[in-house]
């Protein structure tokens, strides 16, 4: 019988144990989570705010489901120190658990702002649902002059603030470090489409301004812009990113760059040593380049794939990665690889007012697609990438 | 066997992931929500809802495309009127 350690109980660590356990009926496997929920939809998390949903629907397992697999779930448990040459993993109640292979699927820190009120909301977790979802409750009881909201960052999740916001009727505005939305990833344009668009539906947009000064006492009462200005706000929805580094892998001579580095089957360099989802920066064939993506499906395709690799069935992950999202109902995908740096060509398929499109290419073949407010090419363009490679 | 499945759209946000796995049952419309094919097919006009004749094995990866939707917006229900999925 061998020892199958998963660390992590998100959706690409529960998939894979799922999957070894469909292939091996003997194995003890055990997932190691910090967080004190079994598996829930992060992606769910903005629809349970929006109270589109209720709270109990955003889980994805249950208690007995676990018990069932016979896959034991440890609770609010931090690995502490990874021993590869030992095979052990130290937890934080100084367990020692063995372990014969080993998955890494800790996902990302969130980065945080610089200070902190009550008032300052982030979403990655269900516990900042919970938060944000008071938060709103708050709010929506004050006088109508006084609900006012700004938003952080440039990225999906300031998309989802917005999304919150407007559904709640609080007016809101947009701070950004950068100079527009994915201000790396986009061309000017790009980012000119998404300007107009919150400028019809009259979202104020402050760009290359650097972290506000918070103000209040211990509740948010607004924000002190760094150009100047001083903005009215009882809620501050952060969303700056996310950190993949962590010095529990790296202290443990695992290689990793800004993730964990991982071959086309998602293994390390380390005998016995997975990593899958968005901590694992993998050898994506499909685009022929390491790669590291952060969204459901690619953890959970991969989850699937380590996990058969994990029971014996050796397999490569081949995914043409998308991510989808809509800002105030502006539709933007992005498909495969959309990084400017590693394209030899990008080249523009649709430059109007208020759509556009992208494509990335690599050696003369599509890598990657951008579409924004005309979305219709999706299907198209998804077959385009696979096909091309 | 027929099974009936339907899309909620209110809750699909486009992620695309039974597309990937079930790419004739699902496909994305313009208003990037999944619609019910019938073995790759939209007879009679798109739609959030179909009742498709299946066997065991396109049953089996058609349960794998509801699951892998991170929304929870895909229900399946057998003839009977049981719900498949979500089985919780």
């Amino acid at each position: 019988m061998q020892n199958i350690l998963i660390i992590g109980g998100g959706i690409a660590g529960t998939t894979a144990a799922e999957e070894i356990r469909k292939r091996d009926a003997s194995a003890h496997i055990t997932i190691l989570s910090e967080e004190q929920h079994v598996l829930y939809s992060r992606v769910l998390l903005p629809h349970y705010v929006k109270d589109k949903i209720v709270r109990d629907k955003v889980f994805l397992r249950t208690g007995a489901w676990y018990l069932e697999k016979n896959i034991e779930l440890m609770f609010g448990v931090r690995a502490l120190e990874i021993d590869v040459k030992n095979q052990f993993v130290r937890t934080s109640e100084d367990r020692e658990l063995p372990f014969d292979k080993l998955l890494l699927t800790t996902g990302g820190e969130i980065s945080l702002f610089q200070d902190d009120l009550r008032g300052i909301s982030y979403l990655h977790t269900l516990d900042d649902a919970d938060h944000l979802k008071a938060l709103v409750g708050e709010v929506r009881t004050l006088k109508p002059d006084e609900r006012q909201a700004a938003v952080y960052g440039g990225g999906f999740i300031a998309c989802e603030y917005a999304n919150v916001f407007k559904h709640f009727e609080i007016p809101f505005c947009i701070i950004m470090r950068g100079s527009g939305f994915w201000s790396r990833l986009l061309s000017e344009h790009s980012q000119k489409v998404i300007r107009n668009f919150l400028d019809k539906q009259g979202v104020p947009l402050y760009t290359n301004e650097p972290m506000p000064e918070l103000l209040g006492e211990d509740d948010l009462r607004g924000l002190k812009l760094r150009s100047g200005g001083e903005i009215s706000a009882r809620i501050l929805g952060v969303g700056i990113g996310m950190k993949t580094e962590s010095s529990l892998v790296a202290d443990a001579g695992i290689p990793t760059n800004h993730g964990i580095l991982a071959n086309e089957y998602l293994e390390t360099t380390i005998p016995n040593v997975y990593a899958a989802g968005d901590v694992a920066e993998f050898e994506d064939t499909m685009v022929k380049r390491q790669v590291q993506y952060s969204n459901w499906m690619n953890a959970q395709m991969q989850g699937r794939v380590v996990g058969a690799t994990m029971a014996g069935e050796r397999t490569a992950f081949k995914l043409v990665s998308s991510y989808a999202t809509n800002l105030l109902g502006l539709h933007m995908v992005f498909l495969g690889d959309v990084n400017r740096e590693h394209a030899d060509e990008i080249r523009v398929g649709l430059a109007t007012d208020d759509a556009s499109q992208e494509l990335f290419f690599r050696n003369g073949m599509l890598v990657g697609a951008v579409l924004i407010g005309d979305i219709s090419p999706r299907a198209t363009l998804t077959q385009a990438i696979g096909k091309s490679l | 066997m027929k099974l009936r499945i339907i899309v909620d759209p209110d809750l699909c946000i486009g992620a695309a992931s039974c597309v990937t796995v079930a790419p004739e049952s699902f496909v994305l419309n313009v208003e990037n929500k999944a619609e019910v094919l019938e073995k790759g097919l939209a007879e009679g006009g798109s739609s959030y809802e179909r009742t498709v004749e299946m066997t065991e094995e396109e049953k089996e990866n058609l349960i794998m495309a509801a699951q892998s939707c991170p929304t929870l917006a895909i229900t399946i229900f057998d003839e009977n009127g049981t719900q498949l999925y979500p089985n919780m």
